[in-house]
C-alpha cells in the first residue's frame, strides 16, 4: 500500500505535548518515515487526514473532547467508504487498557505503549503500513480474554474453506504471509490470496481486524 | 511462678465480672425482697404496692435489652473474660438485643451464684483454720456440723472452702467465656456489614491506587519516551541532537517533579484513611495469618455452609497478588452470602504461572434475589480494577452443575511480579 520509494507518512495524535514531541524525534529520525503532521484530539483527526494524507495514524486513546476509539471507529469508516485511508495504531499508557481492545474493536491495526523502545515504536509502524503481520498476538489473545461476544459460532456463517480457516489461525498466532508460506508449503502469493478472502468474507479491511473477530467469535479459543 | 501469677491474674478479673454480676442480681433480689414484704405487710394497700411493681418492674427489665448495656457488657467481656469480640458497629438486629438480654441475664445469675459461693465458702472455711488453732474463739454456732470434725481434716476442710470460692470464679468465669460469643457475637447481618464496610474501604483504596498508577504511570511514560528520544536524537547527531536533548531533559525534569507531588497528595490521603490504626493491621493477605482462612470462619460463625479448599502451603506468592486475592475471596464471600444460597465453596488452586480462585455458591430461590448475579454492584468493579492492575482476570455467571443453577466467580492472577517487562512478540 506504501510506495518504497516515498517515506510512511504518519499523524501524531496525542493530547500531551510531550508524547508528540518524543514520538516525533523518534519517528523523525528514520529516513522511511516522517511524521507530517500533529493534533491534540481526536475531533482535529478528519481534517488532519484530508489535509496530510497520513499512511499511518498513531492515535492516544484517553483525550478531552473525541477519545481514540470515537475518532478511530469514525476514521475507519470513512476509510471503509472511501476504499483507502490511513491504517490507525492506538497508542496507549497502560496495557490492561480496556479501551485498547476496544479501540481495535473499532478498527485500529495494532496497538503501541507509550513505554515502548523506540526500535518497537518504528517496528510497529512499519508493520503496519506494510500489512502484512500482526502486531503482539499473544497480548491480543489475552485481551480478547472474556469477551467473546455472547453469539459466538466459530465463524460457522462466514464460509471459510478449510485452507482459508488454517490461514486465519497462523495469522492469529502471529505469522506473517512468508511464515504462512513456509508452514502450509505453498507459495507468498497464494497466501496473499488466502489472507485477502479471509479479509473479504470476514468483511474487514486487515489482519488485525480479521485476528479480532477469529477470536472474539471463538475460531481460535482465547481462553 | 509466671504462670502462677497469670493464673491468679485471670481468676481475679473474672472474679471482679462474676461479682458485678453478682451485685446487680442483688439490686434485683433487695427489690424483689422488698416488695415481697410489703405485700406481706397488710397495713399497705396492694393497689399502691403493685403500681410500685410495674413501675420498678419495667425500670429494672429495661437494662438487659438496652443496646448501651449490650455494648458495655461486650467491652466487659473483652477486658475481663478475653473473649475477642467485635465491639458493634452501626445498626443492630433485634435478635442481637434479644441474645444480649439472655447474656444480661446468664451474667447475673452465674455471677450471684459465685459471689455466693465466695460469701459462704470463705468464711466457713476461715472459721474452721481458725478454730483450731484458737480454740473458743470463734463461735461453733457458725460452722454447726462441722464443730466435731477432728482438728487436722477441720484444716483440710476450711482450706478446700476458700480454694473453692477461687474455682467457683473459674468455673463461673469459664461458663460465661463459654457463652460470650453465642450470646454477645455479632449477628449474621452484623457479621455482613463488617465485611461489606471492609470491602467498601477496599474499593475506596482501590480507586486510590488507580489515581496514583494513572497518574504517576503517565508521568513515567511521558519520562521514558522523553529519554528515549534525546538519546535517539544524541545518537544520530551528536552535536545538532543537543538542543532536543536538553529540551527533553528539561521536560524529564519537570514531569518528575509534578508526579512526587501527586505521589505525595494520593499517600497523604492513604495515610489519613489508614490513621487509626496505622502501623498496627497488617494489609490481609490471602495466606497470611488472617487471610481466607480466617474470613471463612467468620462467615461460618453466620451460619452459613462455606468450605475452603486452599492447598497448604500454597507456596510463594508476590505480596501484591496476595493482597488481590484475599480481596476476592473476601468479595465472592461476601457476594455469595448476601445473594446466593448454601453451599458456598472456595478454591484456591496454583497453577505454574497463575493463582485460579473460584468461589461458588448455590442460586437462591426466594424471590427477589438474583443468586449472586448483581454484578452491577461495586465490588465486582471494585475487583476487576484491582486485577487489571496487577494483570488478573476475572469472570462471573451462571452455570449448571448438576441441573441446578450455581453462580460462580473465577479469578485468575499471574504469579509474576505485575511490575516486570511486558510482553512484546
Amino acid at each position: 500500500m506504501t510506495d518504497p520509494t516515498e517515506p510512511t507518512r504518519v499523524l501524531l495524535v496525542d493530547d500531551e505535548a510531550l508524547v508528540r514531541t518524543g514520538l516525533r524525534i523518534i519517528v523523525d529520525g528514520e529516513d522511511d518515515l516522517s511524521v507530517v503532521g500533529e493534533v491534540s484530539d481526536g475531533i482535529d483527526v478528519p481534517d488532519a487526514v484530508a489535509r496530510h494524507a497520513p499512511d499511518v495514524v498513531l492515535m492516544d486513546v484517553r483525550m478531552p473532547r473525541v477519545n481514540g476509539i470515537d475518532a478511530t471507529r469514525a476514521l475507519v469508516e470513512r476509510a471503509e467508504r472511501a476504499g483507502g485511508g490511513p491504517r490507525v495504531i492506538v497508542v496507549t499508557t497502560f496495557e490492561n487498557d480496556d479501551y485498547v481492545f476496544d479501540a481495535l474493536l473499532a478498527g485500529a491495526s495494532g496497538f503501541l505503549l507509550k513505554r515502548a523502545r523506540p526500535e518497537e515504536v518504528l517496528d510497529a509502524i512499519r508493520v503496519v503500513a506494510r500489512g502484512e503481520s500482526v502486531l503482539f498476538p499473544r497480548a491480543l489473545r489475552r485481551m480478547a480474554r472474556g469477551r467473546q461476544s455472547p453469539t459466538a459460532d466459530g465463524l460457522s456463517g462466514a464460509g471459510l474453506t478449510e485452507r482459508e480457516g488454517e490461514v486465519l489461525r497462523l495469522m492469529a498466532a502471529g505469522r506473517s504471509n512468508a511464515e504462512i508460506a513456509g508452514e502450509l508449503f505453498l507459495g507468498v502469493e497464494t497466501v496473499k490470496t488466502h489472507v485477502g478472502n479471509v479479509l473479504a468474507k470476514l468483511g474487514v479491511r486487515d489482519r488485525t481486524q480479521a485476528v479480532v473477530v477469529a477470536f472474539t467469535s471463538g475460531f481460535v479459543p482465547a481462553e | 511462678m509466671g504462670h502462677v501469677r497469670r493464673l491468679a491474674e485471670t481468676t481475679a478479673r473474672r472474679a471482679v465480672f462474676c461479682v458485678i454480676g453478682g451485685l446487680m442480681f442483688g439490686a434485683y433480689a433487695v427489690l424483689v425482697t422488698g416488695f415481697a414484704q410489703m405485700l406481706a405487710d397488710p397495713s399497705v394497700p396492694p393497689v399502691i404496692i403493685w403500681i410500685l411493681v410495674a413501675l420498678a418492674g419495667a425500670i429494672a427489665l429495661s437494662p438487659p435489652v438496652l443496646l448501651g448495656v449490650r455494648t458495655l457488657e461486650i467491652q466487659a467481656v473483652r477486658a475481663f473474660l478475653d473473649v475477642d469480640l467485635p465491639v458493634p458497629v452501626g445498626r443492630v438486629s433485634g435478635e442481637a438485643r434479644w441474645r444480649g438480654a439472655l447474656w444480661y441475664t446468664a451474667h447475673l445469675l452465674i455471677g450471684a451464684a459465685a459471689t455466693m459461693a465466695l460469701l459462704t465458702a470463705v468464711p466457713l472455711g476461715v472459721v474452721l483454720v481458725l478454730r483450731t488453732s484458737a480454740t473458743g474463739l470463734v463461735m461453733n454456732r457458725m460452722i454447726g456440723s462441722f464443730a466435731g470434725l477432728p482438728w487436722p481434716l477441720a484444716v483440710l476442710l476450711g482450706l478446700v472452702l476458700i480454694a473453692a470460692a477461687g474455682a467457683a470464679f473459674l468455673v463461673g468465669g469459664a461458663l460465661l467465656r463459654l457463652l460470650a460469643p453465642r450470646l454477645l457475637g455479632p449477628s449474621a447481618a452484623e457479621r455482613i456489614a463488617a465485611l461489606e464496610r471492609q470491602a467498601r474501604t477496599q474499593a475506596e483504596r482501590n480507586r486510590l491506587a488507580r489515581d496514583l498508577h494513572d497518574s504517576v504511570g503517565h508521568a513515567l511514560t511521558i519520562t521514558t519516551l522523553q529519554a528515549a528520544a534525546a538519546a535517539r536524537a544524541l545518537d544520530r547527531d551528536p552535536a545538532g541532537g543537543t538542543d532536543v536533548a536538553r529540551t527533553a531533559l528539561s521536560a524529564i525534569e519537570e514531569t518528575g517533579r509534578a508526579a512526587v507531588a501527586d505521589l505525595d497528595r494520593v499517600l497523604g490521603l492513604l495515610r489519613t484513611d489508614a490513621e487509626p490504626n496505622r502501623g498496627r493491621v497488617p494489609v490481609p493477605r490471602l495466606t497470611g495469618p488472617t487471610g481466607a482462612a480466617d474470613l471463612v470462619e467468620r462467615a461460618r460463625a453466620t451460619g452459613r455452609d462455606v468450605r475452603l479448599d486452599l492447598p497448604r502451603p500454597v507456596g510463594p506468592i508476590p505480596l501484591v497478588i496476595d493482597r488481590e486475592a484475599y480481596a476476592i475471596v473476601r468479595e465472592g464471600l461476601t457476594n455469595a452470602l448476601r445473594h446466593g444460597a448454601d453451599p458456598v465453596t472456595i478454591g484456591v488452586t496454583r497453577g505454574p504461572a497463575h493463582l485460579r480462585i473460584v468461589v461458588t455458591n448455590a442460586m437462591s430461590t426466594g424471590p427477589g434475589t438474583d443468586g449472586g448475579a448483581t454484578t452491577g454492584g461495586r465490588g465486582l468493579a471494585g475487583l476487576r480494577e484491582g486485577l487489571t492492575l496487577v494483570g488478573g482476570d476475572l469472570r462471573a455467571g451462571t452455570f449448571e452443575d448438576a441441573g441446578r443453577p450455581i453462580w460462580r466467580l473465577i479469578a485468575e492472577l499471574p504469579l509474576t511480579d505485575p511490575t516486570e517487562e511486558p510482553e512484546s512478540d
